[in-house]
């Protein structure tokens, strides 16, 4: 005979089965993420081009020739205090120089890291140049670059160097 | 034994509630799976996808070389004559370096070749085929992408701009990256009026080529155009009567036997037919390519024997390096964008 063992009851079945349809259809249309990596593509899109820049900058253009960023190093060390013009500008055209509209505004700051002649210890980083701009905001990315110095170098303390160049860009 | 025989006659059946339950469920589940792939849409964000490819189509243009024909051959895939089926095929990756060593440093052929594409009709023409050849040699992946590419030189007023693609929507995957560019040189020879009417210029590939050099700094023959200027032309009237190319001490073209399609080697911008008046303006060019075409190796000498009616040289052969130019590196601001 039929029993009621392992039965199911046919509305209560039937709306359960709805219940269960319904809140799955809900959860899955409703639910929305929160994109965090839009920052990191936004975070991404700056490390690259100021990673760009600074390899420009340390690519010689001419066989035989020192790259702009040894010149600058070299000719205006970072014992001299004040900012540094030359690679101010060239930095400035190769990160904020879009094609057809107008300039960007990404600012930077930059710092130098290299072992004390003596004592064979890491310096404090030493301010190199900025923009001038002060360093107000969060989303801001770090990109390095080795500038092998020479002995051609007016510091003492950079000869035959090998130094870490390193620049904060941030947007504003 | 009577209850064991009544309960196996209804032992396996079905009760109708079951199969009314299993049947909406069935129904139900057809119903959820074919809608599954269209919730998920608001889960994805094209935005973040269009950034991804725009980053990945800028790496594969300013830091690879591009590709073609069989794994590990040469990246001049610039030199490919399109017209040709077999040679269009071969053709697998677009990309602007100069080597797989050098990213960021740009060939300027490379350049024009990728920046002169045909849109209709690219049958038996030598050059790229916009869009198809784009979204399938640089842009890559099922999901049909249109795209917007542009590359301006940062060289004061001399700043040449390049484009292609489309209006660009106001959203857009976008990446800018900053290169160097690798320009050709020039070969400039003064004429000295001493006692040999002939030049002979010395194009060895191998000494070229040495490693010693960077390749952003080297001339290159063999992917660039050799160009090559006479100067110091003190008598008027002087006429170059012949020009011959040799591969080793072999000749391999001649009056009378140039292509009269590039590559090709040519006297003031058309093909040498003697004699040419020559003065200090005359330019002689050895199109890229052309130690291609001719199926010359990448490291064997070759050479340029000019003859004229009047005195012009030493008689001494002349090594190209030593009279050749190289400009210094141009920077330039590329900018991609994919929708």
């Amino acid at each position: 005979m039929v029993n009621e063992n392992a039965q199911l009851y046919t509305i209560e079945g039937i709306s359960a089965s709805i219940l269960m349809l319904v809140t799955t259809f809900l959860v899955i249309s409703s639910s929305s993420i929160v994109t965090p990596q839009e920052t990191h593509i936004t975070d991404m899109q700056l490390e690259q081009l100021g990673h760009d820049a600074l390899l420009v900058l340390n690519t010689p253009l001419e066989n035989g020739t020192s790259s702009i960023l040894y010149q600058c190093i070299r000719d205006d060390p970072p014992s001299h205090p004040g900012l540094n013009a030359a690679f101010n500008a060239n930095f400035t055209q190769l990160l904020n120089t879009r094609i057809f509209s107008g300039n960007d505004t990404l600012h930077f700051k930059v710092q130098l890291y290299y072992r004390d002649q003596s004592s064979g210890e890491i310096k404090p980083p030493i301010d190199f140049t900025s923009d001038g701009v002060g360093y107000f905001r969060e989303n801001a990315v770090k990109v390095t670059q080795w500038v092998k110095m020479g002995s051609d170098v007016s510091d003492s303390d950079l000869q035959d160097k090998i130094i870490l160049v390193e620049a904060l860009i941030w947007r504003s | 034994m009577d209850d064991n025989r009544k309960r196996s006659l209804e032992d396996g059946q079905l009760s109708i509630d079951f199969i009314i339950g299993f049947t909406i469920f069935l129904i139900s589940f057809i119903f959820i799976a074919t809608m599954v792939s269209g919730l998920l849409i608001n889960l994805q964000s094209r935005t973040i996808d269009y950034d991804a490819v725009a980053y990945r189509t800028g790496v594969v243009l300013v830091e690879d070389p591009g590709e073609f024909g069989a794994k590990g051959e040469p990246f001049y895939w610039q030199l490919l004559n399109l017209a040709y089926y077999n040679e269009r095929n071969q053709l697998e990756r677009l990309g602007l370096a100069i080597d797989r060593n050098s990213p960021g440093i740009i060939q300027r052929y490379k350049i024009e070749k990728f920046f002169t594409p045909v849109t209709l009709g690219c049958t038996g023409i030598n050059s790229l085929c916009y869009p198809s050849d784009y979204t399938q040699k640089l842009i890559f992946g099922d999901y049909p992408y249109k795209f917007n590419i542009s590359l301006k030189e940062l060289n004061g007023t001399n700043s040449q701009l390049w484009y292609i693609g489309e209006k660009t929507p106001e959203k857009h995957g976008y990446i800018r990256r900053v290169v160097t560019m690798k320009n050709p040189g020039y070969t400039e020879i003064n004429f000295t009026n001493s006692t040999s009417d002939t030049i002979n210029l010395f194009i060895n590939l191998y000494e070229l080529n040495s490693p010693a050099l960077h390749p952003a700094y080297r001339m290159n023959p063999y992917e660039e155009n050799v160009t090559i200027f006479l100067k110091n032309v003190t008598i008027p009237g002087t006429q170059m009567v012949n020009l011959q190319f040799y591969q080793r001490d072999t000749i391999v073209d001649y009056p009378g036997h140039f292509p009269t399609d590039s590559p090709t080697i040519t006297v003031n911008d058309g093909i040498f037919t003697a004699p040419v008046t020559i003065d200090n303006t005359t330019k002689i060019v050895m199109e890229a390519g052309y130690l291609r075409r001719w199926s010359i190796g990448e490291n064997d000498p070759v050479e340029l024997r000019m003859t004229f009616n009047q005195p012009v040289s030493d008689g001494f052969p002349l090594i190209i390096q030593d009279y050749t130019k190289i400009p210094p590196l141009t920077w330039a601001v590329m900018e991609i964008r994919i929708w």
